[in-house]
């Protein structure tokens, strides 16, 4: 199957007055499949936000990317910004964290569902509001011809993220980006909000990123999951495997620190620590003054990603295919 | 909407109030008393003005009493009469307003209609060298002493060259041009006088506009409008402009007391026959009644325009319904 | 003021243009008395109107005096009223702002209904008003100006008050009995102090370009005694044939005020960092 979006040691670095520049992410290789959800899971700072800005050549101007994102197989680093426009919202389409900040408090709902329909399609007004209202309606929006012409601030938060949600699909994209689209609502908002985007999912054949703090989340509604720690992608594989026999222990740590449902209350594992500050990373593998598993060459140098089955991690000693 | 000016009437009259009270209160500040001090110099009061002065203010009596009797002639727009030529105070200020807001209205049209490109332009253009250069200049507009940029202005344009007409609203000949004459004669007039009294706004509100722009060009709806894949144009002059310009309709009425009070400047200059000029020669004569009711009205014209740039936002604004 | 303030007040250009053009002013003025050539107010009728000399570097006025002994005093007058009205207007300012922030309810809504209403009287009409009454001499000048431009210092204080007095290490001063005065004299006012000083800043630009408008009406510090403004009016009736009498007060006041003006502005952006532009969207 070709894969729709290929990442190859992706980089994206922020270079400093005085010092070195801050690598914010430092080399990620991730592919996404048609009909396919990844989910990209890290703590905060750990370049999972970044890495999606960064396909959507959205990085700040002081960003400097480098490696290779290419899209059907066309390099978008360095991509130039008219060729850009024409593949955002359009080809690959992004969705971000807080949506009562994310639509344009001065227009109104129909005038931004119709800008980007009409940047992107040669279409009449009328077709395009048509086409509009279908959208609102597919994702679940009741009496859509009304909200239409509503201001963001009449909207409720679910309702404004499903706006973003049909703003992001209405010209039919084949990948979609979700950056932690439930993580500003209410916990049973979140819930519709992830049913949404598994039938978006299954019925559009989108591949689906589905970026999260929240493995839990993640591993619910995906098919792949990549755990990103400091910059880098430390542990890929299916799904199961990731949630059964996890190799790194970072995700490890992620794993046991999910409370699962009717299971006997004990205390939730925390990973000890604190998340890092990629401006000041640790030698050798950045996750080492955290790890019960560190050994004398995690503090020297950054292992290399290691294939296994279907599974591909960096670590010097990762956790026992069976424990 | 109507409810709401209604409201914001209401709610300023006590504003008014304060009004009335500062400036009762200025006139009562002077030493000795207002009719006494100044008047043996000025030629131009009689002892029968002194004798209304006093009636006006009913100077005999307790402070209080002399507050309300002032306030409810001010009521009936009864200002007084001017010491110059014993005509009301009213007709006086009423003849010279028309050119106050006329050169005023002109110049908030010039700054807007010069400042709002120019600030974002440079702010699209952050840190580039034309922004440098334009932040430069700014700075330079905030700086110039307005009168002095009038005066070289005035021997250029109007002494060197002579192409511009520097004192007054019309020439001497106006009556007898035609048409087009008269109208042109109008503009000639206008020219300089705009010009100076938009110089130091031109800088500030440019200076506004880019640096609200820069803050607009952050939030996340302009990422979201770029994720969407609309050309930067639009991103602009679009999404971040009408963000832009919102707070800069409040300016419009914070600005109106600068431009009123620095009407007496240019006023004077440019022998403009406005309110400001009338000010500065009612000063300059002691005029006491004329100075007051200036005072008063300007403030009142302030406070409306106060109202107005409220009313105008909120109606610009769909998260605000009156 | 610590290193990092000076680090950064360092690189930036306009900061330090700013901060030389400010200080080579007030030396200038200070010195006056050492450096000035002859007696600013020594009239020599056979010197009248003559363009600048060895003898008289920036020429002479129509009463013969030197322009340039009367610039280096008049900064004097100029300076001085910058600094004593915004010093008035800085004292005003921070008590009705602090009384209004800290205390809130009924004093808030005296005091800013108070400013409400002075904001609404156009200051120069204000201005004007007042000196016609009290008369316009260099202490009626400082004094007004400073009493009527206080609004805006005063609204800038209280909200920082607002903000600061709802920080936890306040909270805990209050927690463990601190008095109110200790509370603002120790704790709040030292963290409220940076916006106003930028504001102060730009106050002074702002008064010595009042004061130059209205001696240029004739309404400032009175001749004899110089100040730019008044250098300037003078040097007006002469413009066409003595330029050098308008030239040098007018540069004079624009160095001043843009000296200022873009050291407010540099301070601003050092003082407030919210206002560090970088990390845009677009």
């Amino acid at each position: 199957m070709p894969e729709i979006l290929s990442l190859r040691q992706l980089r994206v670095a922020f270079p400093r007055a005085e010092g070195a520049a801050v690598n914010v992410v430092r080399g990620a290789d991730l592919e996404t499949n048609p009909g396919q959800t990844l989910g990209l899971v890290g703590e905060s700072g750990s370049g999972k936000s970044m890495t999606a800005l960064a396909i959507m050549g959205l990085t700040p101007f002081s960003a400097q990317v480098s490696g290779s994102a290419r899209y059907h197989g066309r390099e978008l680093v360095g991509l130039r910004e008219p060729e850009y426009e024409k593949i955002r919202g359009a080809g690959i389409s992004i969705v971000f964290q807080d949506p009562s900040t994310s639509l344009n408090p001065v227009l109104t709902i129909e005038q931004q569902l119709l800008e980007t329909i009409q940047t992107h399609r040669e279409i009449s007004q009328k077709d395009a509001r048509n086409l509009a209202i279908e959208s609102l309606r597919s994702m679940d929006i009741p009496s859509p011809e009304k909200r239409i012409n509503d201001y963001a601030h009449q909207l409720s938060g679910g309702m404004k993220q499903r706006i973003l949600i049909s703003m992001a699909l209405a010209c039919e994209p084949d990948c979609l980006i979700l950056d932690e689209p439930t993580t500003a609502l209410d916990v049973t908002v979140q819930a519709q909000i992830l049913d949404l985007v598994e039938r978006i999912q299954s019925f559009n054949q989108v591949s689906v990123i589905l970026i999260s703090h929240d493995l839990g989340i993640v591993s619910e509604i995906s098919d792949k999951v990549a755990v990103m720690y400091a910059g880098r992608i430390v542990e890929q594989g299916p799904t199961a495997d990731i949630l059964n026999v996890s190799r790194h222990p970072y995700t490890r740590g992620l794993l046991s620190s999910i409370p699962e449902l009717g299971a006997p209350k004990k205390t939730l594992a925390t990973i000890p620590g604190f998340p890092l500050n990629p401006a000041e990373l640790p030698s050798g593998c950045p996750f080492h003054p955290r790890c019960s598993r560190v050994q004398a060459i995690c503090r020297q140098q950054d292992p290399d990603i290691r294939h296994e089955q279907d599974q591909a991690f960096a670590c010097w000693n990762p956790e026992p295919q069976h424990g | 909407m109507i409810r709401y000016i209604l409201r914001r009437l209401v709610i300023s009259l006590p504003i008014l109030f304060g009004i009335t009270i500062i400036t009762f209160g200025v006139i009562h500040l002077t030493p000795g008393g207002f009719t006494s001090v100044h008047m043996d110099m000025n030629p131009n009061v009689s002892p029968d003005s002194i004798a209304k002065l006093q009636e006006l203010y009913g100077l005999d009596q307790p402070l209080p009493v002399q507050y309300v009797k002032w306030v409810s002639r001010l009521i009936r727009l009864d200002f007084g009469r001017s010491f110059l030529d014993q005509s009301p105070v009213i007709h006086k200020i009423g003849q010279r307003l028309p050119a106050t807001l006329l050169l005023s209205g002109l110049s908030m049209l010039f700054i807007f209609m010069l400042a709002i490109p120019v600030g974002v332009y440079s702010a699209m253009h952050h840190n580039s060298r034309q922004d440098r250069v334009i932040t430069v200049l700014t700075f330079v507009g905030y700086s110039v002493p307005t009168f002095w940029l009038a005066l070289l202005c005035m021997l250029l344009f109007g002494v060197v060259l002579g192409w511009l007409p520097i004192s007054g609203i019309r020439s001497v000949n106006h009556d007898f041009l035609g048409p087009m004459g008269q109208f042109w004669d109008y503009v000639s007039h206008l020219i300089l006088p705009v010009f100076i009294s938009a110089f130091g706004g031109l800088a500030s509100i440019s200076r506004y506009t880019r640096s609200n722009m820069l803050e607009v060009v952050r939030q996340d709806y302009i990422r979201t409008a770029r994720a969407k894949g609309l050309p930067r144009s639009r991103v602009y002059y679009v999404h971040a402009l009408k963000n832009a310009l919102l707070p800069i309709i409040t300016i419009i009425g914070l600005a109106l007391p600068g431009l009123i009070g620095g009407s007496f400047i240019f006023e004077t200059i440019f022998s403009w026959p406005g309110m400001g000029r009338l000010a500065y020669e009612s000063a300059l004569s002691f005029d006491y009644p004329t100075i007051m009711g200036i005072a008063v009205i300007g403030a009142v014209l302030v406070l409306l325009g106060n109202i107005l740039a409220d009313v105008l936002y909120a109606s610009v604004d769909p998260r605000i319904r009156l | 003021m610590n290193i990092s303030f000076w680090h950064k007040f360092k690189r930036k250009r306009l900061a330090v243009i700013g901060a030389t053009v400010v200080l080579s002013l007030i030396l200038l003025s200070l010195a006056a008395p050492l450096i000035a050539p002859c007696d600013p107010q020594a009239q020599n009728l056979e010197l009248r109107i003559k363009p600048p000399s060895w003898a008289h570097p920036l020429g002479t006025d129509e009463y013969g005096r030197d322009v340039l002994s009367r610039m280096l005093y008049g900064g004097r007058i100029s300076l001085s009223v910058g600094f004593v009205a915004v010093g008035i207007s800085l004292s005003i300012g921070l008590f009705l702002g602090a009384l209004a922030g800290y205390f809130g309810g009924w004093v808030d809504q005296v005091i800013m209904r108070t400013v409400d209403v002075v904001l609404c009287i156009p200051t120069l009409f204000l201005i004007l008003m007042l000196i016609v009454f009290l008369g316009p001499n260099l202490l009626n000048i400082m004094v007004i100006i400073g009493l009527t431009s206080w609004t805006e210092l005063s609204r800038l204080v209280r909200a920082e008050f607002l903000t600061l007095k709802q920080r936890d290490y306040v909270s805990a001063a209050r927690a463990s009995g601190a008095r109110d005065r200790k509370i603002i004299f120790r704790h709040i006012l030292p963290n409220a102090l940076a916006p106003v000083f930028v504001s102060a800043t730009f106050g002074i630009a702002g008064a010595i370009l009042i004061e130059s408008g209205l001696s240029f009406l004739g309404l400032g510090v009175q001749p004899p005694v110089p100040s730019w403004g008044n250098i300037l009016t003078s040097g007006k009736d002469y413009i066409t044939q003595a330029w050098w009498m308008t030239l040098s007060p007018g540069i004079a006041i624009f160095l001043t005020v843009l000296g200022y003006n873009l050291l407010g502005d540099s301070l601003r952006d050092i003082l407030d960092p919210r206002l560090t532009v970088g990390d845009e969207h677009a």
